[in-house]
């Protein structure tokens, strides 16, 4: 629907990169130093400079972004360049280096850069990718809205399991109270990779056969100690209550704590995917901004030196 | 009986100005007020609100001191006056009826009492009296009509009765710390806004929230009960199922108020129209049609403070005979002054006689008329407003003549306009751009008339209506049906015109039914659908001043789709086969129907092949954007959800975003996040007592500082899109937090708490004072957030 940062005003800054690079190539070719392509003859230093340019306008971009009321070119715009001219920057700072590396701060600087570069990468992947994916896991809903569903349903999966028995009471408040929605830093990367309690299983287990199906190759069995529950036991168990002496009522309740639970772990882990979804947006940007200030300082140091030691 | 020279009803700044005046001169008087205190409406001001004095230039003439300041201090002031003056008061008296006439008037009070008199003032204002819940016990000390701050009680039982906002609203905030009931007559709460609606039975079902609602109930009686219990009254309550008593601390009854109407009427005003704004004629004296009955302030269409003062003032002297020059004035002759060497008194009539359509005003509705209004000199050739311009106030001509250029493509073909004609008023009805281009002739003096004045007469006065009405229809069919057709042409099919009026969702007409007439849309607009596959697809959007329903008059055959209001629209009916001659007989319209007819039928074609396009319009539409002109969208394929259009918007506007990225809707990928819309008649515009919204020739809605913070504005958005906050002046600074990390960023909100500093509207005025257009669109940095027309929209996901 609306054109995107990477496509902005029909790619002038991929094509601005895309020409920088060709002339770069081409000079890198046609010159022929003496003492062999390094950064310290004309055309090094001509890339060199052109590079460190590059670096500190590219690092202006957090301050315009900032700049809220400033009509120099939109944001966009400004991304758009950011991206295209970083991007630019494998090959020019490459050249500059006449492929000389060594153990000093030169290829330190290097090495940030392109690190710098690597983690705007996956930044560009995220942007692309995950909102998305993130309209997908919302279905339109909020994530506040979420969190009320799912209290809800747990106040009624409890009801029904008190109902049902003690037992069955104590399995449901423990599989709620091991219910993890966000986290920490690496609990919110991998959040979509949370453990289903034993329970949560077997009420997928449940709801994805028929149920006259799913009791019949299991014998009940009413002597087992919910805390010690393997996924087999507490579908054992369950089967158990189903097809107890009281058919009638029992089988019904189980059914709608199945179907609770069933559908509180599909809300958990949409939760959990959208948690997950916009801290991947996120996380990125802990490397790329304290690795480009890391660049920064490298650089002016490989500057001063070059210029110290000429 | 007491026998008094005046007798004021109503202690607002009118009825005050005229007692305390009265006590002044000794005038024998009485002013009887119904609430226990001066002045209601500005006592139920919220506590602490700057109470304004506007206009400035008007000179205070009355005894009653005033100057713009906090509430309480404008009460205190006045209250002391009357002491000093020793003005005749009489609090909590309610006046049941006037009878009689001039010099012997008889007014009968509820408390069983009656006072006579020889003329009487009413300033009793618009608001009306609170309505009681009309059952025995309803005066007692814990039952209350109004709930200044609902934190301050806790604890304590409380039935909440009604089923209007003010009662939900009320409930909802009293449940937090109290036990809450609230009594509702019926078994819903439709009467309320959306919100509202959603909230109070969301709190109903909630086990948490200590609130519960009995249905399909009303009050019986309410008794106090003695010390023995814990609570301080008990309430009976008819329910569907009997009768039931609830033990309760207090009782709070939000039950609107009664317009003051049938009371002004009972007295043997009469009224101007039927139109709920109206208000009763009055004479340059303030003399109502019964003579010796003067009314003042608001209900004379008076609404500011000072001027209700001043006719308080004004309005004794002319009772005791004496002829005094009206506070205004001085400012009519500075309006004058463009024209030398005239008196105030000699330009009124000659505006008056120049103006045919506005004969039927009175004195007073017509000095009013002109001190809203501008006069303007212009020079030959001077523009007077540019087509697409998004004004909206209209102009007269009282001398000389303007040009109208009504045809894009021809600059030459230009409409003359004269003496006592007036333009301007398609804006004005359809909320839409402006349609020409205006220029001056020789000579040429104009009134310009703003849009609140306008609609104020409009509603007030029919033949102004008419007028209007008449003049809009025919320039409507000339400027989008029939360009350049004289108006004698027309005249059949004119005459055959009838407007009528949807609400949104109404059906103009439906598909298969047979055509025989053509729709013109004079404000609002309207979907066009069919059924495709079983499902309602929506295949147009049709903004006002466009037509509908040519297809089949055109096709002679039956409605190939169905039209439906998309928000509340008014549209113009023609008849079809007069509509058709006109068509055999005029070429150039012909060919250009046909030419609508055929673009038309190629989009709808091309719609009907990608019924999701149809989905994201009927979405859109559903979120009222039919009566947008200008809508913040989000792409959320795009959308990186950094909120840097909120921080953006906080940022450039006083550190308070006026937008919510994350609320609002998503379909397929269109999220409409709560934000302004610039809607073409705008909800907010409705009720400003201050009139500080406007909006700019661009069509920006935004509110400028004359806001004296009353809330009306952000009550009426039916979007949600206006809050009350306070704008810091600080900023924080990029450098320090850049450098150090401390304070805030750059675009964090942050809340004031000066409690001196008023809350005052706030909401998107769409960057007007920034260079480059909305800081939330240049502040994405994706490309996801995009402000534009709703029209401009439609166009590009139909061409997608």
């Amino acid at each position: 629907m609306q054109e995107s940062f990477l496509a902005h005003k029909q790619y002038r800054y991929l094509n601005l990169g895309l020409l920088t690079i060709f002339a770069s190539i081409v000079a890198y070719a046609w010159h022929d130093p003496v003492d062999g392509p390094n950064g310290g003859t004309w055309l090094g230093y001509t890339l060199g400079g052109y590079a460190a340019f590059l670096i500190l306008l590219l690092m202006w971009f957090g301050i315009r972004k900032r700049q809220f009321s400033s009509s120099l070119g939109t944001l966009r715009g400004w991304l758009s360049a950011h991206v295209y001219l970083g991007l630019s920057l494998i090959i020019i700072g490459t050249l500059h280096t006449g492929f000389q590396f060594g153990w000093n701060v030169h290829t330190l600087a290097y090495a940030l850069m392109l690190l710098v570069i690597a983690s705007g990468i996956y930044g560009i992947v995220v942007y692309a990718r995950n909102p998305t994916l993130l309209t997908i896991v919302r279905a339109n809903t909020s994530p506040e809205f979420m969190c009320r569903q799912i209290a809800e349903l747990e106040e009624q999966a409890l009801e029904v399991a008190a109902a049902i028995d003690d037992n069955m009471r104590q399995m449901v408040s423990d599989s709620i109270k091991n219910t993890r929605i966000g986290g920490g830093f690496w609990q919110q990367l991998f959040a979509d990779r949370q453990q289903s309690s034993h329970l949560e299983k077997s009420a997928e287990t449940y709801l994805s056969k028929q149920e006259d199906e799913f009791s019949l190759d299991l014998s009940p069995t009413d002597s087992l100690r919910p805390g010690q529950l393997d996924l087999d036991s507490t579908a054992v168990y369950m089967a158990g209550q189903m097809s107890k002496t009281e058919p009638g009522k029992q089988v019904l309740n189980m059914r709608q704590l199945m179907d609770f639970i069933g559908q509180r772990r599909s809300l958990v882990r949409r939760l959990n995917k959208d948690v997950q979804l916009r801290a991947r947006m996120q996380v990125w940007l802990f490397f790329h901004v304290p690795l480009s200030f890391g660049l920064l300082a490298a650089l002016i140091t490989h500057v001063i030196a070059v210029f110290f030691y000429w | 009986m007491a026998k008094f020279k005046v007798v004021i009803v109503g202690s607002g700044p009118g009825g005050l100005g005229a007692a305390c005046h009265a006590a002044e001169l000794d005038v024998s008087h009485v002013l009887l007020e119904s609430a226990p205190h001066l002045s209601n409406t500005v006592y139920l001001y919220q506590k602490g609100k700057h109470v304004m004095a506007e206009p400035g230039v008007l000179p205070l003439r009355s005894p009653v001191p005033f100057q713009a300041g906090k509430r309480e201090e404008v009460l205190h002031g006045w209250a002391k006056s009357a002491q000093d003056l020793s003005a005749n008061l009489k609090l909590s008296t309610e006046v049941k009826s006037i009878t009689g006439q001039k010099g012997a008037f008889k007014l009968e009070l509820t408390k069983g009492e009656a006072v006579e008199a020889e003329a009487v003032v009413l300033g009793i204002g618009m608001q009306g009296n609170l309505r009681k819940m009309g059952v025995p016990g309803d005066d007692l000390p814990m039952v209350q009509y109004q709930l200044d701050d609902p934190d301050e009680y806790h604890g304590e039982t409380i039935l909440v009765i009604g089923a209007g906002d003010a009662a939900i609203e009320n409930a909802i905030a009293l449940s937090n710390q109290n036990q809450v009931i609230i009594v509702n007559r019926k078994d819903e709460f439709s009467r309320a806004k959306d919100g509202n609606n959603q909230a109070i039975l969301a709190a109903i079902e909630s086990d948490k929230v200590n609130l519960d609602c009995l249905y399909k109930t009303t009050p019986d009686n309410v008794v106090e009960i003695g010390d023995e219990s814990k609570h301080a009254a008990a309430i009976t309550l008819n329910t569907a199922e009997g009768t039931t008593r609830i033990e309760c601390d207090r009782i709070i009854a939000r039950l609107g108020a009664i317009p003051p109407r049938k009371f002004v009427e009972s007295c043997g005003v009469q009224f101007s129209s039927d139109d709920p704004t109206a208000i009763p004629a009055v004479s340059g004296t303030y003399e109502s049609n019964v003579p010796g009955l003067y009314i003042v302030g608001a209900l004379a269409g008076y609404p500011l403070i000072k001027q209700a003062l001043n006719q308080g003032y004004e309005v004794i002297e002319y009772i005791l005979g004496n002829d005094v020059e009206p506070a205004d004035t001085p400012l009519l002759r500075e309006k004058f002054k463009v024209v030398p060497d005239r008196s105030v008194d000699s330009m009124l009539d000659f505006i008056k006689n120049r103006l045919r359509y506005l004969r039927s005003l009175t004195a007073l509705q017509f000095r009013e008329f002109i001190l809203d209004s501008v006069l303007h000199a212009p020079l030959p050739g001077e523009v007077i407003f540019e087509r697409n311009d998004y004004t909206n106030t209209v102009f007269s001509v009282l001398e000389g003549q303007v040009y109208i250029d009504v045809n894009p493509e021809d600059p030459t073909s230009l409409v003359t306009l004269g003496r006592s004609e007036f333009f301007g008023e398609m804006g004005l009805i359809s909320g839409r751009r402006r349609t020409a281009t205006v220029t001056a002739g020789e000579n040429c003096l104009l009134v310009e008339t703003p849009r609140r004045s306008m609609l104020k007469l409009i509603a007030s006065v029919p033949q102004v209506q008419r007028a209007i009405d008449e003049t809009f229809l025919m320039r409507a069919i000339q400027a989008n049906i029939a360009p350049g057709v004289e108006a004698e042409k027309l005249k059949e099919l004119v005459e055959t015109a009838e407007v009528m009026k949807f609400r949104p969702g109404d059906v103009l007409f439906n598909e298969g039914e047979d055509g025989d007439c053509l729709y013109l849309i004079r404000s609002g607009s309207v979907t066009v659908s069919r059924i495709i596959d079983g499902k309602d697809v929506v295949l147009a959007y049709v903004p006002a001043g466009q037509y509908v329903g040519e297809m089949a008059l055109i096709s002679d055959a039956p409605r190939s789709a169905t039209v439906r209001a998309a928000v509340a629209a008014d549209v113009i009916k023609l008849d079809g086969k007069m509509f058709m001659d006109l068509l055999a007989r005029e070429e150039f319209v012909r060919n250009k129907v046909q030419q609508v007819y055929e673009t038309r039928l190629a989009k709808e074609m091309a719609m009907a092949a990608h019924p999701e396009a149809g989905g994201i319009i009927s979405f859109l539409m559903q979120q009222g954007l039919g009566e947008a002109t200008d809508v913040l969208l989000i792409d959320e394929s795009l959308c990186i959800r950094c909120d840097f259009c909120e921080r953006a918007c906080a940022a450039t506007h006083g550190n308070v975003s006026r937008l919510d990225r994350e609320a609002g809707p998503t379909f397929a990928n269109v999220h409409v996040p709560t934000s302004c819309r610039h809607c073409e008649h705008p909800h907010c515009m409705k009720d400003c007592p201050s009139d500080a919204i406007h909006r700019t020739p661009n069509g920006e809605v935004f509110i400028d500082d004359k806001c004296i913070g009353c809330g009306n504005c952000e009550k009426n958005c039916p979007y949600g899109v206006i809050q009350m906050g306070i704008e810091s002046p600080k900023s924080p600074s990029l450098v320090s937090w850049l450098l150090t990390g401390a304070g805030p960023e750059p675009g964090d909100e942050f809340k004031v708490t000066d409690k001196d500093k008023a809350k005052r509207a706030v909401k998107c005025d769409m960057c007007v004072d920034l260079k480059g257009g909305p800081a939330c669109v240049r502040a994405c940095p994706t490309g996801a957030a995009v402000r534009v027309s709703p029209q401009d929209f439609i166009e590009r996901v139909q061409s997608d």
